[in-house]
């Protein structure tokens, strides 16, 4: 039978608590909650559980003792945890990759309070040198933070992969981010009259225009919408994939994906724009075939021919 | 009955508290909430042993005295204990604000992992970034740490690798080390690892001083491959020539033409990812050289031209 989760998960918390409580005694309850993102109540049931812990044979010297006091607590007699568990590779790993990679975003302070954090981690971990997180630095990153933190409105031009083509356009800026190796920018389009969610490094050029939009309230990055998401009125082909090309079930959003018995795929994906299945096809060559619709059915062949072209000349 | 988080909260602190390792039998008898019938507490134990391996407490079973075969439990403290960092609140603070910034997705809760540093001071901060983690990534990252050998399999087949360093860049996490097997200094992307990474004693090796995995990589598709390395030119046009240059660096540039395009030259390894990469470019690039390779890519071209007729 496998662990139960919760008593795991409580179980590190508490774990944490002591030691902290301890080397603070009369911390406020209050305070001690928010610090461990838990209600005042999990923390008193936590705190109500640790009189009843300790060492053999139990006897009221070996218990932990916990004294609470006009919402303030002691805890004593619990050297054993007065310092917490060692960090695990993957607690060690995700800290120090979070500090990393805001370290590496052009702008942060490489000798401020994270970059002696990070120092102190890593020497603790062992692990000095050995981990690296780039995220890059795109041309335009610092204007754009720059002007969607004042609210300005600016002017792009913008290479969009899927048309092949560059067009210029106004947009306000709503919150400039990086996810999964790329940064981007969400923006309303004025072009397009709705939003926008624009890749840093297909942006060619960025212009002031002296104008000022007003912020939506508090908005977030939704990282999710970073991957293409298909519109509803986008056309739809159907594929048939060799059994080596099934990468693309993973690498885009299908809409209907069937294994047949000799292991090729038939798939159905969105097109939003004829360069993307252009791309595709050229790339996959013999291991795709348009099922259908029709008029799809001679894009790669097209588009083949047309790249021969160049080399004929 | 006692709660099962009090039983593991006692059994932390008898663990770490003896000096010698404790059977089976004395946990028991010492550690209250356990069932009479043997079959039934040797379970339990079991499953409360589990429980704080899975949270990373380091549970060693070691033979009682030297005499015996007898064999017992305990909780190495110098293991155990995480060892003073000495973080100011502003460092702390610091670290809060990376972790809400800086999101892994699939990765331990962010919470979680500051409560062992004192949990969260000050405020959080905006998202900011989104990075993936990968299932292989934090056994690489120990091995690392250790100086472990790991053996994995990769491409199909059984490698020997010393991790001297690990590296997240453009979207992706690769392993930097010395491959035993082939003798020579290799990445590998962490993602495509397959199954299970193994380590070996730790101390097996040291890594070079100094080393920055990122200058180590070799870091495109196109030499991502075992194939001997052809030197690939690529005419890409005006239209696409700064951003292409941007991704490849200016080392690659060969030659830049009147009309704003350029000849770039690649080391090629793999020639199916260098075949992608030109046709992703559409009608602005086109292979120059040299000449097999361009012959390669008009075969694959007159290949799909074909199939519609």
């Amino acid at each position: 039978m496998s662990p139960r989760p919760l008593a795991g998960s409580r179980l590190r918390r508490v774990l944490a608590l002591v030691p902290w409580i301890a080397e603070h005694p009369g911390a406020a309850v209050d305070e001690i909650a928010a610090r461990f993102g838990v209600s005042e109540a999990e923390l008193e049931h936590d705190l109500e559980l640790l009189p009843l812990c300790g060492l053999p044979p139990y006897t009221p010297d070996r218990l932990i003792e916990v004294e609470i006091v006009d919402g303030h607590v002691w805890i004593r007699f619990a050297e054993y945890f007065d310092r917490p568990l060692r960090l695990s590779a993957e607690e060690g790993l995700g800290l120090l990759t979070a500090g990393r990679a805001l370290l590496a975003v052009p702008g942060s302070d490489e000798q401020g309070a994270l970059a002696r954090a990070l120092d102190k981690l890593a020497s603790a971990l062992g692990a000095a040198e050995g981990l690296s997180v780039e995220v890059g630095e795109p041309a335009h990153l610092d204007a754009l933070r720059r002007a969607a933190g004042a609210h300005e409105r600016v002017e792009i031009d913008y290479y969009s992969f899927g048309r092949d083509a560059t067009t210029t356009r106004q947009v306000d800026l709503r919150s400039v981010f990086h996810a999964f190796g790329h940064w981007y920018a969400a923006a309303y389009c004025h072009q397009a009259e709705d939003e926008r969610l624009f890749r840093l490094d297909r942006i060619r050029a960025v212009r002031p225009t002296g104008e000022h939009f007003d912020p939506a309230a508090g908005e977030e990055p939704d990282f999710g919408e970073s991957v293409y998401h298909p519109r509803t009125d986008d056309p739809r082909v159907t594929l048939e994939l060799d059994p080596g090309a099934t990468w693309v079930v993973e690498s885009y959003p299908a809409e209907r994906a069937e294994e047949r018995p000799d292991g090729s795929w038939r798939v159905v994906l969105a097109v939003s724009e004829r360069a993307w299945l252009e791309r595709l096809l050229l790339d996959l060559g013999p291991a795709v075939r348009v099922v259908e619709p029709a008029e799809l059915e001679t894009v790669g062949a097209e588009a083949a021919g047309r790249l021969l072209t160049r080399y004929r000349d | 009955m006692t709660d099962r988080l009090e039983r593991l909260t006692n059994l932390v602190a008898t663990l770490l508290d003896t000096r010698r390792p404790l059977t089976l039998e004395e946990i028991v008898d010492l550690v209250p909430g356990y069932p009479d019938d043997k079959l039934s507490y040797r379970r339990q134990f079991e499953r409360d042993k589990d429980t704080l391996r899975g949270i990373g407490i380091p549970v060693r079973l070691e033979s009682v005295d030297d005499l015996g075969p007898e064999q017992g439990y305990r909780i190495p403290p110098d293991e155990y204990y995480l060892p003073s960092l000495d973080l100011t609140p502003e460092e702390q603070a610091a670290l809060h604000v990376a972790v809400t910034a800086v999101r892994l997705e699939g990765g331990p809760a962010p919470d979680e992992a500051l409560w062992k540093l004192g949990g969260r001071e000050g405020k959080a901060a905006h998202a900011l970034a989104a990075l993936p983690t990968v299932p292989a990534l934090p056994a690489l990252f120990d091995a690392y740490r250790t100086r472990s050998t790991v053996t994995f399999s990769y491409r199909g087949e059984g490698r020997h690798v010393d991790p001297w360093g690990i590296l997240f860049r453009r979207g992706h996490w690769y392993v930097v080390g010395h491959d035993r097997d082939r003798g020579e200094q290799r990445s590998f992307r962490v993602d495509r690892i397959e199954g299970d990474v193994d380590a070996g004693p730790a101390r097996a090796f040291e890594p070079p001083a100094r080393l920055e995995p990122g200058a180590v990589l070799r870091d495109e598709p196109w030499q991502y491959g075992e194939e001997d390395v052809v030197a690939a030119r690529v005419l890409v046009d005006a239209s696409r020539a700064s951003a292409v240059v941007d991704q490849v660096g200016e080392s690659a540039v060969r030659e830049r033409l009147d009309d704003g395009s350029v000849v770039l030259e690649l080391p090629v390894t793999n020639t199916a990812a260098f075949r992608s990469f030109v046709l992703g470019l559409l009608d602005a690039a086109e292979v120059v050289g040299p000449p097999e390779l361009r012959a390669e890519m008009v075969a694959w071209l007159e290949g799909i031209a074909r199939g519609a007729a």
